[in-house]
């Protein structure tokens, strides 16, 4: 059973890590449908804001600056589909597609014209974000598990706290579930169900933001084309797994995390193919993606039909 | 009546709206008296839900003004109608299906605690206090996925009630209720005005005028076109302001001389969309030569029903035997090339498409055959030529059949569709709601044509939520209630009350 010792500390910080970009999206997602809004554009945010990020750290030298202008970027794009889709009609996934692959391409031209390199960028005088150290857990049980991450991390944890309170338990979140399930209704309510919209659409662009920004400076300073790397859609389908919930979403993209964790795991416990181990999230998603596919099944289950 | 002499609710001077090639409101006068129950009647199209949305901030008139309580206002959102004491119950319902009742009706406005959080007690609390006080019976816990229309209404009622509206508008609300739900709403309704409130309602049924209001409102065309005391009016006198003619509500026809079964239906069972089944173990037969009629409340089966029988829908068991042969399992298609025609209920978006041209619509079922298409190539000559035929033939007003269908009226665009199912003789007619949201010339219109398909040896299979409809036009009737046949009833036997137990349900 020498396959069950990959399951201790390191893991489990390995497998927070994974899932903590996934969650900043999911929850964005989340909120997004909860309001009726199928936000595609989500990965093209995420992009935005890992590039604008690390461009901002390497001109200014400081890491707080790299994090306003990423998560600046994730909401500018966030008011860019807002635009396209709620002020001139457009619709919402053609708005989400175009964003996601012009923000592969304008990433990538950037890269070439203000750095002049292809593929990837990075330089000692970028500034990171720190990992942060409680003081009081050194020395404890605790520290291993629960001291030492970058702020993001803790800050999923707290969002997942703060929007289930906020989608169960305030006038907030009833009228963001109401927009989305019958707008009718909620304006008939008084609420203003295009406000609601921009509002989830404005917060997923935050989210979207810091998740990029989580890529490039937290954990790793550079930046590579692509890097998101289908983490936007991956939220979304997270979201979805999670009915759109706070909490579903959150335990959603926790084990998108433990496959991600496992598999990087299991490549030095057995030597396996590193692309294979590339491929197990996209591979987790194809098998989540079923498996709501046969939630919906299973909820029409036609009721049978009695004897005579 | 307490408030200082206040007499009018609501007044309305001059109010005129306009969408693009029709006044749906034209000069309107309308005046509400503090405490009474004023029917607003007209036929579909008049106008009425355009000069209500207008009153509750969701419609804005092109000129015109307002009063409530005597004051002028301008209700330029709903928020502004609510804090007026406006209330509206919409023809169709707005609730959020997966919100309890209680959750509905304190949308935006949830009493919350002092951090701010919701008290989801005290609003089921309240809830279910406003609906003992009133005498509506709803279970504030309840979702309204799993509610019955009659409490999807109270809880729509409940959410005016919350928001405190004293002047509440009921647009057409008796449409979706058998007769014994609607007394209960008229109960509800007295007490409402016990209570001090003021209730306008909608409805284009004379009976239900009669019985309720104390003042009432015709409209016809976008105009007023007159206003009395129901006491001294009569369901004739109103009747031709409406309709602005004589009407003859009763459909001139023979006596039914059935010959052979064309249609016979064996134990069918259907499931609806959600996995329910909504047909359950039905058995019914049409003969040539004669009208049979479906009645019952909405949303009891009939859909699932017609679709099942025009191939729209799976079986789930049982058979369906049409002309001798089985057709469970062929395609729509095919059951038309054997003579089954489907008139829908959902003329927009099942029976017509709205954006193409009428011509398009005439020919969607046919194009493909000879004389209409040759070697695979439609021939615009012939199908211009069909098409200009069924048009004098149905009399579908236009400009010609070069025009988008979607422009036509409600009664005009039903006419193509008829035309188009008409047109390749059928067997057997199914229509659906045939003169849902049609006005009442082209009723009469379409009755006759329905009585005229089995005077020529065809059979029809009329279903239909408006009970004087199918009792007028059908020969034989079943009653339908949750999937099965409650009763066979021939319509000359029987009145409406026990019609309305039998839609109910209940048999003796
Ligand atoms: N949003 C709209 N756009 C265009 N035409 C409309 C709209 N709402 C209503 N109408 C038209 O205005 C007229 C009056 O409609 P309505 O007020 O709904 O009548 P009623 O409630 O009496 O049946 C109809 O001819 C209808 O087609
Ligand atoms: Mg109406």
């Amino acid at each position: 059973m020498e396959w069950l010792e990959i399951f201790d500390i390191s893991l489990f910080r390995s497998l927070i890590r994974s899932a903590t970009p996934i969650a900043l999206i999911g929850f964005g997602a989340a909120m997004c449908s909860a309001s009726g809004v199928l936000n595609i554009g989500l990965e093209g945010k995420m992009l935005n804001a890992a590039f604008v990020g690390i461009a901002a750290s390497y001109y200014s030298g400081s890491a707080l600056t790299g994090f306003i202008w990423g998560v600046s970027a994730g909401v500018l794009t966030a008011i860019l589909f807002g635009v396209l889709s709620f002020n001139l009609g457009a619709d919402e996934v053609l708005v989400g597609l175009a964003i996601n692959i012009f923000s592969i391409a304008g990433t990538r031209y950037l890269l070439e014209t203000l750095f002049k390199r292809r593929g990837f960028f990075s330089d000692p005088s970028i500034q990171g974000i720190d990992p942060i150290n409680f003081e009081f857990l050194v020395d404890t049980r605790f520290e291993k598990i629960l001291s030492g991450y970058t702020p993001s991390i803790y800050l999923v944890f707290f969002l997942a706290i703060v929007l289930y309170l906020v989608y169960y338990k305030t006038r907030l979140g009833t009228a963001i579930r109401a927009t989305g399930e019958n707008p009718e209704a909620a304006e008939d309510a008084g609420i203003n169900t295009l406000r609601m919209k921009w509002l989830t659409v404005i917060f997923s662009g935050v989210l979207a933001g810091i998740g990029g920004t989580f890529l490039s400076l937290e954990n790793m300073t550079l930046f590579t084309e692509g890097m998101s790397a289908g983490k936007g859609y991956i939220g979304l389908v997270a979201s979805s797994f999670g009915n759109n919930t706070p909490i579903g979403t959150f335990g959603a993209s926790l084990f998108f995390g433990l496959g991600d964790a496992i598999g990087i795991r299991l490549q030095g416990v057995y030597e396996l193919d590193s692309r294979l181990i590339l491929m197990v999230p996209y591979a987790l998603t194809v098998v989540v993606l079923i498996l709501i596919g046969i939630r919906q099944r299973i909820r029409v289950r036609p009721v049978p039909i009695p004897e005579q | 009546m307490t408030q200082n002499n206040i007499e009018t609710a609501v007044e309305v001077k001059n109010i005129t709206k306009s969408y693009p090639g029709v006044t749906a409101n034209d000069s309107v006068d309308f005046k509400v008296l503090k405490g009474e129950i004023h029917a607003l009647v007209g036929e579909n199209g008049a106008g009425k839900s355009t000069l209500v949305k207008i009153l509750y901030g969701i419609e804005q008139p092109d000129s015109g003004e307002i009063f409530i309580n005597d004051k002028p206002v301008e209700i330029n959102k709903v928020d502004k109608a609510i804090e007026l004491g406006i209330g509206m119950v919409h023809q169709e319902f707005h609730l959020v299906p997966s919100f309890t009742a209680a959750e509905n009706i304190g949308l935006g406005q949830e009493p919350r605690n002092s951090r701010g959080f919701i008290d989801w007690d005290e609003l089921n609390s309240e809830v279910s206090n406003i609906a003992k006080k009133y005498g509506l019976d709803v279970d504030p816990k309840l979702r309204m996925i799993d509610a019955s229309v009659g409490i999807q209404q109270r809880t729509e009622i409940l959410k005016t009630l919350y928001r405190n509206a004293n002047i509440l508008i009921l647009d057409e609300p008796t449409a979706v209720l058998t007769p014994q739900e609607t007394d209960e709403l008229f109960e509800v309704i007295r007490s409402l005005v016990d209570e001090g409130k003021t209730v306008i309602f909608i409805t284009h049924k004379l009976r239900e005028v009669m019985e309720i209001s104390d003042r009432v409102t015709v409209m016809r065309d976008g105009k007023v076109q007159g206003v009395s005391n129901t006491k001294d009016t009569s369901p004739e006198e109103l009747a031709k302001l409406m309709v602005g003619r004589e009407v003859f509500m009763q459909v001139e026809k023979e006596e039914a001389k059935p010959t052979e079964k064309v249609l016979e239906v064996k134990n069918l069972w259907v499931h609806d969309s959600r996995g329910l089944l909504a047909v359950k173990n039905l058995s019914l037969d049409v003969h040539k030569g004669e009208i049979v009629g479906i009645a019952g409340v909405d949303g009891n089966g009939q859909t699932e029903l017609v679709e099942a029988l025009s191939g729209l829908r799976p079986t789930s068991k049982g058979e369906v035997i049409f002309d001798g042969k089985n057709i469970e399992s062929i395609s729509p298609r095919k059951r038309r090339r054997a003579g089954l025609a489907h008139v829908p209920e959902d003329r927009a978006n099942t029976g017509l498409n709205l954006k193409l041209d009428i011509w398009e619509n005439l020919v969607g079922t046919s194009y493909f055959r000879s004389p209409l298409s040759k070697g695979g190539i439609i021939s615009m000559k012939n199908v211009v030529d069909h098409s200009n035929n069924l048009r004098e033939k149905f009399d579908i007003r236009t400009p010609g059949v070069f025009v988008r269908t979607g422009s036509l009226s409600g009664g005009n665009q039903q006419k193509v569709v008829i035309a188009r199912e008409l047109s390749e003789d059928p067997l057997l007619t199914i229509a659906s709601q045939p003169t849902r949201g049609v006005d009442i010339g082209n009723i009469e219109a379409i009755h006759k044509q329905l009585v005229e398909i089995r005077d020529s040896g065809k059979a029809v299979l009329l279903v239909s939520a408006e009970l004087d409809e199918v009792m007028s036009v059908a020969d034989r009737v079943a009653v339908i209630y949750e999937g099965e046949i409650v009763e066979w009833v021939n319509p000359k036997d029987v009145d409406q009350q026990q019609m309305g137990l039998y839609m109910a349900g209940i048999k003796d």
